[in-house]
């Protein structure tokens, strides 16, 4: 199955792309697919998603279909949901 | 309560008509006091919308003296005004819109130092700071002190805005419950980004004071104006949260 992935703020500057598509197996949860990206995308994304421990910095939003989940909640993910990783943004 | 002159009557005349506003609203807005830390590219389309509005009284919490690098986007600051302090150059700019006003200018940012007496003073606080840790300290004077706030953030073309009412809503380190370890102290952005989600900020600030639409309540609102894609997305209080203690 197919998930629909879109990136913001400094996760978008790092991998320098908004969007992407990944095909995971069906029934895959949270953690599994945020695990699949650290692979793909390399160890800078991996240092704003986790830190030095390895636990997720939850200052990070996921959001599925326009609404937040917990990381730790690892929800089970269906084909076609449209994941976001949101960097949290301040401003001035 | 303090009633509308005639002269208030007339300068708000269009906005009276707005349903569920009317001259009840206008005389909550006139008796209102909403903090604004600080005037930046946020804070100062807020505070001049605001002023714009009728809202009696804004605090202006913001240090430090005019740049060249403030006037793309702090739409308070003039040239006329580099070198001179901010909240002197927001005051004077506010003034000539709106001479009723009464302003309450602080030469500070939001520090330990001053966080719960100027949230004790305002209905409302928006938060436009560019240091989440002054956003952190407004988010738990105001959660402490059960005042509304609402937060505006801006990078490059992006935007977002929700609205934090104490004991209804999550609050701001419910969203970010560690501290942000990628924001960096200067970030790409245009005026007119700062601009579009701080007028959002000031019709949230409006609606709360008059007491009439549905506030971003639980709903982050994020806008990438590279796209023009809007979204409203459910957001949620977090257990154990060290500020809310839900």
């Amino acid at each position: 199955m197919n998930i629909k992935l879109k990136f913001t703020a400094q996760i978008k500057d790092i991998l320098g792309r908004n969007s992407d598509t990944i095909e995971v197996e069906n029934g895959i949860k949270l953690k599994d697919l945020i695990s699949k990206l650290v692979t793909r995308y390399g160890k800078v994304f991996e240092s704003i998603l986790f830190d030095d421990n390895g636990l997720y910095r939850h200052s990070n939003l996921i959001i599925v279909n326009q609404s937040q989940v917990n990381y730790d909640e690892n929800v089970t993910l269906s084909d076609g949901v449209e994941v976001t990783l949101m960097s949290p943004i301040s401003g001035g | 309560m303090k009633k509308l002159t005639e002269e208030e009557l007339a300068t708000y005349e269009w906005q009276l008509d707005v349903p569920e506003h009317g001259v009840e609203g206008q005389e909550r807005l006139k008796n209102s006091t909403v903090l604004v830390s600080r005037c930046g590219g946020l804070g100062s389309v807020v505070a001049y919308e605001l002023a714009a509005a009728g809202v009696g009284t804004l605090i202006l919490a913001h240090a430090g003296n005019v740049k060249h690098s403030d006037l793309n986007r702090q739409l308070l600051m003039t040239h006329d005004w580099l070198g001179k302090p901010r909240v002197e150059s927001a005051e004077r700019r506010l003034k000539e819109l709106n001479p009723r006003l009464n302003i309450i200018s602080i030469p500070e940012n939001i520090t330990e130092n001053n966080a719960a007496k100027l949230v004790g003073m305002a209905d409302v606080i928006v938060d436009a700071a560019p240091l989440f840790e002054e956003r952190f300290l407004m988010n738990r004077e105001a959660v402490k002190q059960g005042k509304p706030l609402v937060d505006c953030a801006m990078y490059e073309l992006e935007a977002q805005i929700t609205t934090i009412v104490p004991g209804e809503t999550a609050c701001l380190s419910c969203l970010y419950p560690e501290h942000p370890v990628a924001w960096k102290r200067r970030f790409p952005v245009f005026g007119a980004v700062s601009g579009t989600i701080a007028c959002l900020g000031a019709m949230e600030a409006i609606k709360l004071i008059s007491e009439f639409g549905e506030p971003l309540k639980n709903r982050l609102l994020t806008m990438d104006m590279r796209t023009m894609d809007v979204h409203t997305i459910q957001i949620k209080q977090r257990e154990n949260c060290v500020v809310c203690g839900v």
